[in-house]
């Protein structure tokens, strides 16, 4: 139990509360803010373009598949744990652990890819496209864009994966290994805003 | 494996299936919204570790947080 204790405490992130710089860097929590602005702002919009829309907006929620995006709720917020794992077994200097959580974590993202890829497909069989109406125009540009950042972090946590296999990540230097997770957690973030405002509500 | 971090990471879970079943019925947009709130600052707190860095971010990222939802609530 006062091992396991240590252990958690070894693996938490050391205080930064005094410091202006984040995990990862001031530069990728600049791009955070930048991207929760932008998604924020077609959120705004989706919600907005509804008051002029309703009817289309209730036809167009029934079309969509809130069991796959559930699912892919889920697959997210898995693969935000597994590299909250993997960046604790760095700092710890289990670089094999490490390793195999973030492989873990990519697996998630191509997990969510080929969900959302059924989800096209399922559209574009029914017969709906980019441009059918308001709701899917903006559907497809706030999914899609959010989709082309998965594949980015995907790509990114396989590069991550090979640093450490290679040594350049370690338990004394770890900023690239944050700055990778961050971006990754970022996507979690901007899908945990989508999933209620185009699906449930 | 951080216990913290499975116990925040099943929370995650347990309230993504909970707004799930009240979607279905039909509940309130601001419950919604709230669920998912609370999600993102778990994430961003924990995952991200937000909440051991600078008060500013904490502030920043919340701030821009409750500007989206309070936008969606009063916009749906």
């Amino acid at each position: 139990m006062k091992n396991q204790r240590h252990d958690d405490m070894s693996t938490a992130c050391q205080d930064r509360s005094d410091s202006w710089e984040p995990p990862g860097g001031l530069l990728i929590w600049l791009l955070v803010m930048l991207e929760v602005v932008t998604f924020g702002a077609g959120i705004l919009a989706f919600v907005w373009q509804e008051r002029g829309n309703a009817a289309e907006y209730e036809q167009g929620r029934l079309l969509l598949n809130q069991n796959l995006a559930f699912a892919n709720t889920l697959v997210l917020l898995t693969g935000g744990w597994f590299m909250a794992c993997g960046l604790g077994a760095l700092r710890k200097g289990e670089k094999l652990c490490a390793r195999s959580w973030t492989i873990a974590a990519l697996l998630t993202g191509v997990l969510f890819l080929a969900l959302k890829l059924i989800e096209y497909r399922q559209k574009a069989a029914h017969g709906i496209q980019f441009g059918e109406d308001t709701f899917f125009t903006l559907y497809y540009l706030l999914t899609g864009f959010h989709f082309v950042h998965v594949l980015v972090a995907v790509v990114l946590l396989g590069v991550l994966a090979r640093s450490v296999r290679l040594g350049h990540s370690h338990a004394g230097d770890h900023q690239n290994f944050e700055a990778g997770a961050v971006f990754w957690h970022m996507c979690d973030l901007i899908w945990l805003l989508l999933y209620p405002v185009i699906y449930l509500l | 494996m951080n216990r913290a971090l499975t116990f925040i990471w099943l929370f995650l879970i347990t309230l993504t299936t909970a707004s799930w079943l009240l979607a279905e019925r039909h509940v309130l947009p601001s419950l919604l919204l709230g669920l998912a709130a609370v999600k993102f600052t778990l994430v961003a707190g924990w995952f991200m570790e937000l909440r051991r860095t600078h008060r500013f971010w904490q502030v920043a990222l919340g701030g821009l947080l409750m500007i989206i939802i309070t936008g969606v609530v009063w916009l749906a």
